[in-house]
């Protein structure tokens, strides 16, 4: 600790802090422009000015000059005083001052100092600087005459983002911000750095922020990904709209980072296909209708099918991007109201295992709160696009790697962008990866690279698992993956010298059953290496929606009641019946696939809320044949969606803006999400339409708002007890799926077979995924994020596409499976090896799932340039 | 066989100065002269002496005669002075400049030729730094060792502890010759203190003040001088790696530094364990990318680190916090061409020379309206009326007098001549209102304008800013536009206090020395040429005749002498002129291009 006198003020403050450090804590007021807590400091605006007495006869920034012992600073002088007035006048000497018509005005810093400095005039008389605002690019509007170069801009970008987009082009008093050989720009669109602009000269093209005296702000979660930001979004209340959204520093478990979809997606809250009505099916249209007549057509054919059927002929759909507390009610809609056992969701019909099976999978291991990624020594990713599928996670991770000295190995079957940062890049052939880790494995356990005595106190069955990898040599392996021997041994060693990794699990691996022995391999690593529940490591796995974690905690699954309580169980059903005062279906032989079911005529009404099988199932055809074949369909929704225009009724629920709730991350933690705009139109909030719906069914649900349900929630399942829901914001408390458990653990034996080689004729190994810009249906509801991803395309590598016929960027191809084909844009990307072409599973006009079948979204296709 | 000794040796001035003047032509032409006229001799190409108008020089040396140089030597006069110097033994004394000293008691010199120290233009020179320029090959490792090359390297790292070192050069009082004047030693000694494994050693070689030639001259001519330097600091703080951030402008400098490494390599005093001291010790060239604020120490940083080359605040110091984030010295190229020669003849002998502040010599440029202009070295406490008159032989006009010496480059400030009484050491010049600077001296005549002069300067750091801190960036524009309007006869009398005003402002609150001292030009000519700039705004009149608005051009009939010299340059003959004529210049077809007042000796067109 050091001393400093401040203005007379004597404080003490830590070796490294600077003068302003010193000054907040003396309760000195200092003016600041390009500082910004989150960055580093610059000293570039040289408003901070301040002296140093005994120092040098100049001005000191105070923002960036460190403190130093028995150091004297004075912060208040004529001097400094002028000093700073100057700066001022001179930062608007060629400023347009055009406050009237910037969306900065009321919200802009420089505005905020001119008054404060109280300026009337400039002495200084130049010609104002008129260049044209750049909008060269699909989002951000550049108006360089506002922009006073504090170079915040370029700071965020580069130092939280990571990305580095824009820099100063040009000296002195031509410098601007600009991108590197005045290219387009190249980002991420992430919208940091209009969103830290103190000035108007960073905007987007497509939010008009509004006053600031007219705008509240509103802090909730973010609607998109897994990873649960925390997202402060513009509310103009008088006009009951949302206008704009940034990550604050701070706040949540994002803190800085903010991603394009967390800036623009909202923009589907107020889009104009939002559903104003309900609608009715009258042939081949859908019409909009009173909601009488709505809920009474719901009733009314849901209670003939019941009659004619029985309950069993209804099945429920529940919604990954809808809250708990919707869910919750969902299923219990579902097997209480129906009466049937029918209620599922898309992320456990593709992989039961992490899903209603999820507390069983994890075997004991306890889920890692991604702050943990800040501390480990190694962060091993296996098949995720981290960057594009949670960017923010993504981000995470390459703030632990540049920033905080950890290593990283990442296991991907394509070229994935942290792979430029990472110490090992383990590219496999795709759905490999379980051979791979055991490869790991094996490498451990025969080099002993963990001692032998750490592995059996670790280990239970260890000689049984060392049985089971004794075949995946490092050769076999090569041979099976495509990566070398020698890296495989280098990642041993890297795992099992690390003091705590974090192993993150993506959608490669968890978002497919075909890969579930991947999963358990990854486990046994994870064990073997102390990362089990050492608190040092740990497992993490990435969650594609808001609330994929949710849906599965709220039992909406046919054999788990909420919080993983067994529907085979009789104790537990027999504790739920008593809540409930109805009756609770046990799951029978014939609780399987909705759509298997309906295919074969066993479902005849299905009620789906909030999601979009007809995109989201892997298997396209089935599920378009499925829907096909069900008399009645009701579909809850904002828009419709590709799955409604199957819908004999559409109700139109609310967004996540116009009501409230709780979402479940990926870590199991749970978030409320605040109400910022009431209902649009005659929209309603979902919960209200399954008590409405329940009401004509002549069955009552007890309550209609969301806090009663989240404490009906906490009182039937012991996983959310601790949840608070007294809070009105915020996180609620961290679920653990794996109460008390220790820290030895089981292996799980691992058997492996090689994916089979495709038939010969459809040579290429199509994947998919998400985009960085998209996200479900609704990101392409944002004209932003449209305007930044606009349309569907095939990835190839470069050598693939001179190998067919010399295909360029844009060239249309016809990409076939033995299941379906889809014509699209070529497009190169360095991300695909060669061999291996991308979708994105983004496009309703390319529904890439027509190309699956069964439960994988992986296929063997043929590609042919067709234009 | 015959040894060096024996044989004839013909050398030509070939660094940029050299060069440019004609030794590009001089020197092929010297090769097949010497070959027509069947004279075995060794033709080297050496650097600079410093008196560049006198380029292209050639010397010629005989076995065991005294090294004679000849001056303006162009390729027509090579073979006349090649055969009456070797074939006849006759000196041509019309092309002749000087013969120099051989160390040897046994001399033996020419009749009739001026030795260097008898010639005003080296008499009152003292040369340390540049005892080597022009005499060595700089390409030539053993030239070097000749004269007693990498002897300080082998004594440092043989008999000397890294605080040894450190504490000769604090003994010789040497001050940082890039401009601030910062102890040497003292510098190292922080750099040597501060802690970690890893510490860099950068040698500044970014000369860019306009004007300022005196690095690329010690680079060109005489480089391991410089490596010497650099393989003692890094040593003496425990550096294993040097950079020399040359600017890419400078590229026979590159060049020469290039073979100099190599050669320091081979030769073992560079690489691994120098001379079995342990020492590893790499060097590494960084070309700059042409902005003059890489000069500054935290910017030429960022540079190397592949950064856009921009200041970055100070403290921390890079002794503490520098390249890379790690400990490192910064030492401009002047500097460093010194430490050996302290090294090997005592911190305490060198301090014998100069003033009781300003230790040993010092480097200048010098330019302008001076008659003799070139690079010189003279001991430190010299007058600067020393410099100007006595070494470089005073204007270059008859009827022209200096007025002023602007010191410093852009950073600098100006000396009337009324003040050349002024000693030459870093207070005297603060004190005068300049800078010691890193050694540009332009000398400006009474057909100077001095509002001109400080809006030149401006209008260079007003370019060169980088953009990062706003009173640079925005204040040195403004404080141009001002000037560019006094320029223009559209300035107020406000505008004054305003530059004052502001200037001060733009000097206590930038980030970096380029803002710091941007105004120093424009408050040095306000303080001494206060009522040129009032000339120019009350009665729209500009003295010297180079503010083009303000001048009539019309010819003083009571000074024309009708000479006629400023018909010739006229380029659109808008200058009527016949003989016994008073010369007039016609307005319909004058272009102000000034060419007529430039030519004109009696400053007759106003």
């Amino acid at each position: 600790m050091i001393k400093v006198t401040i203005d007379g003020i004597q404080v003490e403050v830590e070796n490294g802090a600077t003068i302003l450090d010193a000054a907040k804590k003396a309760g000195v007021y200092i003016p600041t422009f390009c500082h910004d807590d989150r960055l580093a400091p610059t000293g570039a605006c040289r408003i901070c000015l301040v002296e140093i007495e005994g120092g040098p006869p100049r001005l000191f920034a105070s923002c960036v000059t460190p403190a130093a012992d028995k150091m004297v600073v004075k912060t208040k002088s004529e001097k400094i005083a002028k000093a700073r007035k100057t700066n001022i006048e001179l930062l608007l000497v060629h400023h347009p001052l055009d406050c009237p018509v910037c969306p900065a005005a009321g919200q802009c810093h420089l505005q905020d100092l001119t008054y404060e400095f109280g300026l009337q005039t400039s002495r200084f008389k130049m010609p104002r600087k008129e260049k044209e605002a750049d909008i060269s690019n699909p989002c951000i509007e550049q108006n360089d005459n506002r922009c006073v170069l504090c170079g915040k801009c370029i700071r965020v970008c580069n130092e939280i983002q990571g990305v580095g987009a824009i820099g100063l082009v040009k000296r002195g008093f031509n410098a601007y911000v600009g991108t590197p050989f005045q290219n387009e720009l190249n980002c991420d669109f992430c919208g940091h750095c209009v969103t830290t602009c103190p000035v108007g000269a960073r905007n987007s093209r497509f939010i008009m922020k509004g006053r600031a005296w007219n705008v509240k702000t509103v802090n909730s979660i973010c609607s998109f990904c897994g990873t649960g930001c925390s997202i402060s979004y513009d509310v103009r209340e008088r006009e009951n709209l949302v206008t704009g959204a940034k990550a604050v520093h701070g706040l949540g478990i994002n803190g800085n980072f903010q991603c394009s979809k967390g800036w623009q997606g909202f923009q589907y809250i107020h889009s104009k296909d939002r559903l104003s009505k309900p609608l009715i099916r009258s042939g081949k249209t859908l019409s909009p209708v009173s909601w009488d007549d709505a809920l009474e057509e719901v009733s009314k054919n849901l209670k003939r099918i019941i009659d004619e059927h029985g309950p069993q002929a209804v099945a429920g759909m529940g919604s990954e991007r809808m809250s708990n507390e919707e869910n919750y009610l969902f299923q219990k809609f579902i097997r209480t109201v129906v009466g049937s056992a029918k209620v599922d969701n898309i992320l456990n019909m593709k992989n039961r295992a992490v899903g209603e099976g999820l507390p069983e999978t994890l075997g004991g291991l306890v889920l890692a709160p991604l702050e943990r990624l800040d501390k480990v020594q190694l962060i091993f990713l296996a098949g995720a696009d981290a960057t594009e599928e949670s960017p923010v996670a993504g981000n995470m991770i390459r703030r632990a790697v540049t920033k905080l000295n950890a290593k990283l190995i990442v296991a991907n079957s394509r070229n994935i962008r942290l792979g430029r940062i990472a110490s090992q890049s383990l590219a496999h052939r795709v759905g490999t990866e379980a051979a791979l880790v055991n490869g790991i494995i094996h490498e451990i356990l025969t080099r002993n690279l963990v001692p032998r005595e750490a592995a059996a106190s670790r280990i239970e069955n260890l000689e049984e698992l060392r049985n089971s990898v004794s075949t995946f040599t490092p050769d076999y392996v090569e041979r099976i993956t495509g990566v070398a021997a020698a890296e495989i041994s280098r990642a041993a060693e890297g795992l099992a010298s690390s003091e705590g990794t974090a192993f993150l699990c993506g959608r490669d691996i968890i978002g497919n059953a075909g890969n579930a022995t991947a999963l358990e391999a990854l486990k046994n690593l994870i064990i073997l290496t102390g990362n089990g529940n050492s608190g040092k490591g740990g497992i993490m796995l990435f969650r594609e929606f808001s609330n994929s974690q949710g849906v599965n905690d709220m039992g909406v699954t046919p054999n788990m009641l909420p919080g993983y309580q067994s529907a085979k169980d009789p104790k537990v059903r027999e504790k739920f019946e008593k809540a409930w005062g109805k009756p609770v279906p046990e799951p029978g032989k014939e609780t399987g696939d909705i759509i298997q079911q309906a295919i074969d005529g066993k479902i005849k009404a299905l009620y789906i809320m909030g999601e979009d099988p007809v995109m989201r199932y892997p298997d396209g055809q089935k599920v378009r044949e499925a829907l096909g074949k069900i008399e009645f369909i009701i579909c809850q929704d904002l828009f419709i969606t590709e799955t409604a225009s199957y819908a004999n009724v559409v109700l139109p629920g609310v967004s996540f803006a116009e009501k409230t709730g709780t979402f479940t991350n990926m870590e199991g933690r749970v978030q409320r999400f605040a109400q910022q705009i009431s209902p649009l139109d005659e929209a309603l909030p979902d919960l209200n339409i399954l008590c409405k719906v329940a009401e004509r069914m002549g069955a009552k649900l007890k309550s209609n708002i969301s806090e009663e349900a989240m404490a009906e929630i906490a009182q039937l399942s012991p996983l959310y007890s601790g949840i608070s829901t007294a809070t009105g914001k915020g996180c609620g408390g961290t679920v653990s799926y794996s109460p008390g458990a220790d820290s030895k653990g089981k292996a799980g034996i691992v058997s492996f077979s090689a994916p089979s080689e495709g038939p010969k004729d459809f040579p290429f190994t199509l994947v998919t995924g998400n985009l960085l810009h998209h996200l479900g249906p609704y990101s392409r509801k944002s004209e932003a994020l449209n305007a930044v991803a606009g349309g569907s395309f095939v990835e190839l590598s470069l050598k693939d596409m001179k190998e067919l016929d010399g295909i360029k960027e844009g060239d249309m191809v016809l990409v076939e499976s033995p299941h379906g084909r889809l014509s699209l844009p070529a497009k190169f990307n360095s991300k695909s090896p060669q061999g291996v072409a991308f979708i994105p599973n983004n496009f309703e006009n390319a529904p890439v799932n027509i190309l699956f079948s069964g439960n994988s979204e992986v296929t063997q296709v043929r590609i042919y340039r067709t234009a | 066989m015959a040894t060096a000794k024996d044989r004839i040796k013909v050398l030509v001035g070939m660094a940029t100065c050299g060069q440019a003047a004609g030794g590009v032509k001089v020197y092929p032409e010297v090769e097949r002269q010497l070959k027509e006229l069947g004279i075995e001799a060794d033709l080297n190409a050496v650097g600079c002496i410093g008196c560049c108008s006198l380029e292209p020089l050639m010397d010629i040396v005989m076995p065991g005669r005294t090294r004679v140089t000849y001056k303006q030597v162009d390729a027509e006069k090579v073979g006349k002075i090649l055969q009456k110097h070797i074939k006849e033994g006759e000196i041509d004394k019309k092309s002749v400049l000087a013969q120099m000293h051989t160390n040897g008691k046994d001399e033996n010199p020419y009749e009739g030729v001026p030795f260097f120290d008898e010639i005003p233009f080296f008499a009152k020179q003292r040369k340390i730094v540049l005892k080597r320029c022009g005499y060595i090959d700089p390409k030539s490792f053993d030239d070097y060792i000749a004269m007693d090359g990498y002897k300080a390297v082998t004594k440092v790292l043989k008999e000397m502890t890294q605080q040894q070192v450190i504490d000769e050069v604090t003994k010789s009082g040497l001050r940082g010759r890039g401009g601030a004047g910062f102890p040497t030693g003292m510098k190292w000694s922080f750099a040597s203190k501060s802690p970690g494994p890893q510490k860099y050693f950068i040698c500044n070689a970014d000369e860019g003040d306009p004007g300022a030639f005196m690095d690329r001259s010690v680079l060109e001519g005489d480089p391991h001088a410089v490596l010497e330097g650099m393989i003692i600091g890094g040593y003496a703080i425990g550096a294993n790696t040097g950079y020399i951030y040359c600017r890419a402008e400078y590229p026979l400098a590159i060049e020469q530094l290039l073979v100099a490494i190599d050669d320091a390599n081979k030769h073992g005093y560079l690489g691994k364990n120098i001379l079995g001291s342990g020492f590893d010790y790499q060097l590494i060239i960084k070309e700059g990318a042409g902005a003059f604020v890489c000069g500054e120490e935290t910017a030429l940083m960022a540079s190397i680190e592949g950064f856009r080359g921009m200041p970055r605040s100070r403290p921390p110091f890079p002794a503490i916090k520098g390249l890379f984030g790690k400990p490192t010295n910064i030492n401009n190229v002047e500097t460093l061409a010194n430490i050996g020669h302290i090294i090997l003849m005592g911190g305490a002998k060198y301090a014998e020379i100069g003033t009781e502040k300003t230790k040993g010599t010092k480097v200048f440029a010098v330019t302008g309206k001076i008659k003799n202009p070139g690079l010189i070295e003279v001991p430190a406490g010299i007058q600067l009326r020393e410099v100007l008159i006595d070494i470089c032989g005073g204007s270059d006009r008859k009827n022209v007098q200096i007025k002023a010496t602007q010191l410093g480059g852009p950073s600098g400030g100006c000396i009337p001549f009324e003040h050349a009484e002024t000693a030459i050491d870093y207070e005297s010049l603060i004190q005068a209102g300049a800078i010691m600077g890193s050694g540009g001296v332009v000398v400006m005549d009474e057909m100077n304008c001095m509002v001109d002069v400080a809006r030149y300067f401006l209008n260079f750091t007003a370019e060169e800013s980088c953009g990062k801190c706003t009173p640079c960036r925005v204040g040195t524009k403004v404080m141009l536009d001002i000037l560019e309007r006094i320029c223009r006869g559209e300035g107020e009398m406000e505008d004054i206090q305003k530059l004052e005003d502001l200037g001060n402002d733009i000097k206590a609150a930038s980030l970096c020395a380029l803002g710091q001292t941007a105004p120093n030009p424009v408050l040095s000519t306000i303080r001494y040429y206060r009522h040129e700039y009032e000339q120019h705004i009350k009665d729209k009149f500009c003295a010297a005749t180079v503010c083009v608005p303000l001048l009539k051009f019309e010819v003083r009939e009571d000074v024309c002498t009708k000479c006629g010299l400023c018909k010739k340059p006229c380029p659109t003959d808008a200058l009527v002129w016949e003989k016994k004529q008073t010369a007039r210049i016609n307005h319909a077809t004058c272009t102000k291009c000034r060419a007529c007042i430039e030519a004109c000796p009696f400053r007759a067109i106003k």
